[in-house]
Parts: C-alpha cells; structure tokens; sequence
C-alpha cells in the first residue's frame, strides 16, 4: 500500500470503529481506544480509556501477535497484538470456558478436548480485517486477503506504519496496527 | 419446519466451525448432526461419503481450494447442483454477494455470525 493514498484519520477511526464491533460482537468484550493520538495521526492528551499503570503491557515476550496481509484492493498488512492475557481471556469467552459451570470445590473450569486457543486470535483478526476494509472502501470493493499468521520474532516485511490504535480492552492492553509491505527477501 | 439431516461447516478456522455450529445451534436449526471441513478440497471428500448432507456453510478464504472454488465446483457437478449453500465470510459484501448469488449460493453473512443473521438466512427453514 502506498501510504500516501490512505487517509489516515479515516484509517485510524476505522480501526478502532472495527475493534469496537468485533470485540463485542464475538467476545462480547469492550475494546476502547486507549492511546494518545487523535484521529489525524497527532499526539494529544486525555483519551477516555487509559489502561492501568500496573496492568499488562505491549512488549517483551508476554505479547501474542497476529497478522494478515491484504492483497486487494492495496497491499498492506494488519497487525493485531494483545497481552498473553488477552488471547487466553478471548479464547476461554469464545469457547464458552469463561461461563463453564464448575462443580463444586473445582477453581478452575474443565480442559475442553478440543479447543484451539491459538486458533481463536487468528479468527479474531480475520473479521477485524474485513470490518476495517468495510469500513474503510465500502460496500462493494473487491477484497482479497491472505491467511492469518503468527508473528515470532523479526517481521519478515519491512514496512511504514500507516495507522496505530492503541486500545483498552476492558483493563487489558491491545494495539492495531496497519502498514505497507515491503517483502525481505 | 424443515429439519435437515446433516450440515456441513467447511471453514479453515477451528474456532469459526464452532462458532458458526454453536450459532446454527442456537437460532433453532434442525438436523441430525453437523459434519466439519477444512477447505473446499476437503468439504468434497466429506461430501462425497455423506450424501445426506443437505446444507453447507462454507468460508471464502480458505488453504487448497477456497470458498468460490469450492461453490463453483458443487454448482456445477449434478449431484449436489441443488444442495442448499451458504457463504459465512468476513470479505463478503456488495459485488461479491452478487456474484456469489449468481453461482447459486442461497445467502452471503457477514462474520461475525450470531444466531439471528443464521436465522434470517434460513428464513422460512427454520
């Protein structure tokens, strides 16, 4: 994606607008932009959703992140990354552990055989990208996207950050980030 | 009310089988069991040794052969011509709806999927 065809206050309200109805509508969480930018990319203060000073933060080797590379209608990449938190709480409301009736005596809700914690991030970002390309060319672009994937380590593209959101997802820590691709080869 | 005999959920994600069938499950859909696949390749195999499959739900973006491969193919064979087919997708709006539609799929949701958008599909199905 060639940055400079993006608008990216529309880009940056997208994302969070795509965060907001995602996360409710499969993890029934709230996901509140938490950072300190507004909508055309500059630094201001006082967003309405700080996260806790002593709660989870984005970096080192407790953060889980996902990615999605679109090929149509621009190349870019969409990045989600959340606290290990995070991911675990996603995954225990989508596979309905959180709400798991547990016996008497029992702290800790039952092993499900099943289930695929890892798979359930991926998914996740699956839809949140295509909300954000809905929201952002409209009702009938063509799109193409490529697999989800986990990210470990360097990136394998080098790109510019085109739009950041930070956000609050009720207490826990997650950014969505969308930048060009340029492929290391 | 129509009860189906078994549904077929072709998506490449685990954890979006599980939400489609728990969704399928809550709108109040009749069947005698649900059937997975991985992609269109593998949903062909399934198919194939389960003829009483009367409804399919499949994803668009998906390893092997992808949603609109995959409902091209089954359109187009006879045998399963008629079988009643449903795209859950996160990419499919506008245009791509109407192309969908043109190859014979029954209705196009938009993920995230709830029991109401199954319903609404469904319609007098149900």
């Amino acid at each position: 994606m060639n940055e400079g065809e993006l608008d990216t206050g529309k880009a940056v309200r997208c994302l969070a607008e795509a965060a907001g109805s995602v996360f409710a509508e499969m993890a029934f969480m709230d996901a509140e932009r938490a950072d300190r930018m507004s909508d055309d990319g500059k630094s201001v203060e006082g967003m309405p959703a700080p996260l806790p000073a002593d709660g989870d933060e984005l970096s080192g080797d407790d953060v889980v992140r996902v990615a999605l590379d679109v090929l149509k209608p621009l190349s870019c990449r969409l990045e989600l990354d959340c606290s290990a938190r995070l991911a675990a709480a996603i995954s225990d409301i989508l596979y309905g552990v959180a709400d798991a009736e547990l016996p008497d005596g029992e702290n800790t809700p039952p092993a499900i055989a099943d289930r695929k914690s890892d798979d359930s991030l991926l998914e996740m970002l699956n839809v949140l990208a295509g909300g954000f390309l809905s929201a952002y060319f409209g009702p009938g672009t063509p799109f193409k996207l490529e697999l989800p994937f986990f990210v470990f380590g360097e990136p394998d593209v080098i790109g510019q950050t085109i739009a950041r959101v930070d956000l609050n997802v009720e207490g826990l820590p997650a950014a969505l980030t969308l930048s060009s691709i340029r492929y290391r080869y | 009310m129509k009860e189906y005999r078994k549904i077929l959920i072709v998506d490449d994600s685990a954890t979006s089988r599980m939400i489609i069938q728990r969704c399928m499950e809550m709108a109040g859909v009749h069947s005698t069991g649900f059937l997975q696949a991985e992609n269109g390749l593998e949903a062909m195999a399934v198919l194939k040794d389960a003829p009483e499959i009367d409804l399919v739900v499949t994803d668009l973006n998906m390893p092997k052969m992808d949603g609109r491969a995959f409902a091209r193919h089954l359109k187009g064979t006879p045998r399963w011509s008629t079988l009643q087919l449903i795209v859950a997708s996160s990419i499919a709006d506008g245009d791509a709806e109407a192309e969908l539609r043109a190859l014979g799929v029954s209705a196009v949701l938009k993920k995230p999927l709830s029991p109401a958008k199954i319903a609404e599909a469904l319609g007098g199905d149900l």
